[in-house]
């Protein structure tokens, strides 16, 4: 590639900008990205549009009641480079609920400061349907106040990659995190999450459930990272990661980590790959259902427990993407016996 | 009496090993059958295979409910045929209530059919009352299947199921394992109400236990893969005073 082509390409300069920032130096860039436009042959990934009613986005969290959510949606068409950054401060004792929807088959690169005041309830959801060509650089920080709690909702139902860097600081005692990631992918697309915990005081939470269902080549890779800090006593945190291989092309890549200087923590980590269990399978034909069936179930099974802890606001909008993510896997499934 | 399943000559294997060998079984529509058997002789096999599960491999014999060739159906379509397989270890699938699952059962027979679908209020009478008989109560029925269930509320739930689906052969594989005494005067007394001339069960046991609530028709003693003797319940106390050792094969004691 010559340097005129480098400054033609959009995708291109924002990996440049990536990597001399060294940001993630580990992240391979995938061929196809280095293409100039989206292959026809991928499939599509599930459009979306926020009900009628939300918010904007940065209208201010005043009150304790659960209020309509606000919405932060970011697009970028082919060829355009969408970057910024969002800083919000969520004042003590409210309770909220943000939405951050990803969409497009450009490159989006966004950073977002977050700081949760003492008792504040925010539960932010990341919805990601991205086309074949998109490329999403997410740079997350996230600051827990005593007594606050994060709820943190990601689904990633795209094509193309997406790159989270997720940094939560558990600044005060009882401050809580608890984050949920679902990817259902197929395609060739790519999703990666660094998280990153820190319990800086004690009687600190902190919950990482990870769930993937891949297809196709899809890749999930995941570095869950939690730190307890000398200060983080009495620290009780989680990670769990299950993923569900439905292809032998597909991929994860779970590493969920621990860094203990404290002495009195519980710290449970752990990571599991496989593939549709066949005695569920069989269970559950044994019934009547139809081996399309009955795998389609096995998926819902595996991927709603993953919704149902979202807000009843947000749960209506979000799970029939998840559900139209999850019928196209159950279609790779059939289309390769 | 016709005959409803018709096992001849039935051998089959896991991987290399034989487990069923040349084994025979006949049971008439509308009859009470139970298989008893030690440890290893090829009983939970025999409710695999004959359900369909893909690990077994028949390597001869032939299988007919109700005269259809039954080896040569998918898992499914033995369901629809009207065989239903009481599992030993019932699978949880969290996420999918149990009434998603009734419904979903009951549809797949109704369309392969060609009946008309039951409605949900005619589904969940069906429900209600097999619950009612069951013991369970029906809030269990919105969690997820099996979901945190007990081993004896697996167990019951799988007789649920069972009542619910109206199956021509029902085949219970060790159904009364870890029930206590009340618990599996709940599932006889479910199993008993099926009882009908058109219909007819198969019990797989260890113990006597279970018979003395459902008293079949016939007992076989399965032991090394192969029916070593059969006759009226009266065998099954036979076998409570003296244990297997004296049907084991030839050669073996």
């Amino acid at each position: 590639m010559t340097a005129s082509m480098v400054m033609d390409n959009p995708r291109a300069q924002a990996l440049n900008a990536r990597a001399a920032r060294e940001r993630w130096p580990y992240t391979r860039v995938p061929d196809w990205l280095q293409r100039s436009a989206a292959a026809d042959d991928m499939p599509r990934a599930p459009q979306w549009n926020a009900p009628a009613g939300w918010q904007a986005f940065d209208a201010p969290l005043t009150d304790t009641a659960e209020t309509d959510p606000r919405v932060q949606a970011l697009h970028a068409a082919p060829g355009e480079w969408n970057a910024g950054e969002t800083t919000l401060e969520i004042p003590p004792d409210t309770q909220g609920t943000l939405v951050l929807w990803r969409h497009g088959d450009g490159v989006i690169d966004h950073a977002l400061t977050l700081s949760l005041g003492a008792g504040a309830q925010l539960h932010v959801v990341r919805i990601a349907t991205l086309e074949a060509a998109a490329t999403v650089f997410e740079d997350i920080r996230v600051d827990v106040a005593e007594g606050a709690q994060l709820h943190w909702h990601d689904y990633n139902l795209h094509q193309g990659l997406s790159h989270v860097d997720l940094r939560i600081a558990l600044n005060g005692t009882r401050a809580e995190s608890h984050v949920d990631s679902l990817s259902l992918l197929d395609g060739r697309s790519r999703a990666v999450l660094q998280a990153d915990i820190t319990h800086a005081a004690p009687h600190a939470v902190s919950r990482l459930t990870v769930r993937n269902a891949l297809a196709e080549r899809a890749r999930r890779s995941m570095r869950g990272m939690v730190r307890v800090n000398r200060a983080g006593q009495h620290t009780d945190s989680a990670q769990i990661c299950r993923s569900l291989l439905l292809s032998p092309q597909a991929g994860a890549d779970m590493r969920p980590e621990l860094e203990i200087f404290a002495d009195q923590v519980q710290c449970a980590h752990g990571a599991t790959c496989g593939e549709l269990d066949t005695t569920a399978l069989h269970y559950l034909r044994s019934r009547g259902l139809d081996l399309a069936t009955a795998r389609r179930l096995l998926l819902d099974s595996f991927a709603m427990p993953l919704l149902d802890t979202l807000p009843a606001s947000v749960r209506d909008a979000v799970r029939p993407l998840a559900e139209t993510a999850l019928a196209r896997l159950g279609d790779h499934l059939e289309a390769q016996v | 009496m016709s005959t409803l399943l018709d096992i001849r000559d039935l051998s089959v294997q896991v991987g290399e090993t034989p487990i069923l060998k040349s084994l025979n079984l006949q049971i008439g529509a509308g009859e009470v059958h139970a298989v008893m058997g030690p440890n290893g002789s090829g009983k939970s096999t025999l409710a695999q295979v004959l359900s369909g599960r893909e690990d077994y491999t028949v390597t001869a014999g032939a299988v007919t409910l109700d005269g259809q060739d039954l080896l040569a159906l998918e898992p499914e379509e033995r369901a629809i045929a009207g065989l239903f397989l009481g599992f030993q270890y019932p699978v949880e699938v969290p996420g999918v209530s149990n009434m998603n699952l009734l419904k979903a059962a009951v549809a797949a027979r109704a369309k392969a059919r060609g009946e008309e679908e039951l409605t949900a209020v005619e589904l969940m009478g069906r429900v209600r009352k097999a619950a009612d008989a069951l013991k369970i109560p029906v809030e269990m029925l919105k969690r997820g299947v099996n979901e945190g269930f007990s081993g004896g509320e697996k167990k019951r739930n799988e007789i649920l199921q069972m009542l619910v689906l109206e199956p021509r052969l029902a085949i219970l594989d060790e159904t009364d394992s870890g029930l206590d005494i009340d618990a599996i005067r709940v599932v006889a007394e479910g199993v008993n109400s099926l009882r009908a001339p058109e219909r007819s069960v198969l019990l797989i046991t260890h113990f006597q236990r279970l018979l003395d609530h459902i008293t079949p028709d016939r007992i076989h003693i399965l032991v090394d893969g192969q029916i070593q003797a059969s006759g009226g319940p009266e065998l099954a106390r036979e076998l409570e005073a003296e244990g297997y050792a004296r049907f084991q094969p030839q050669g073996h004691s």
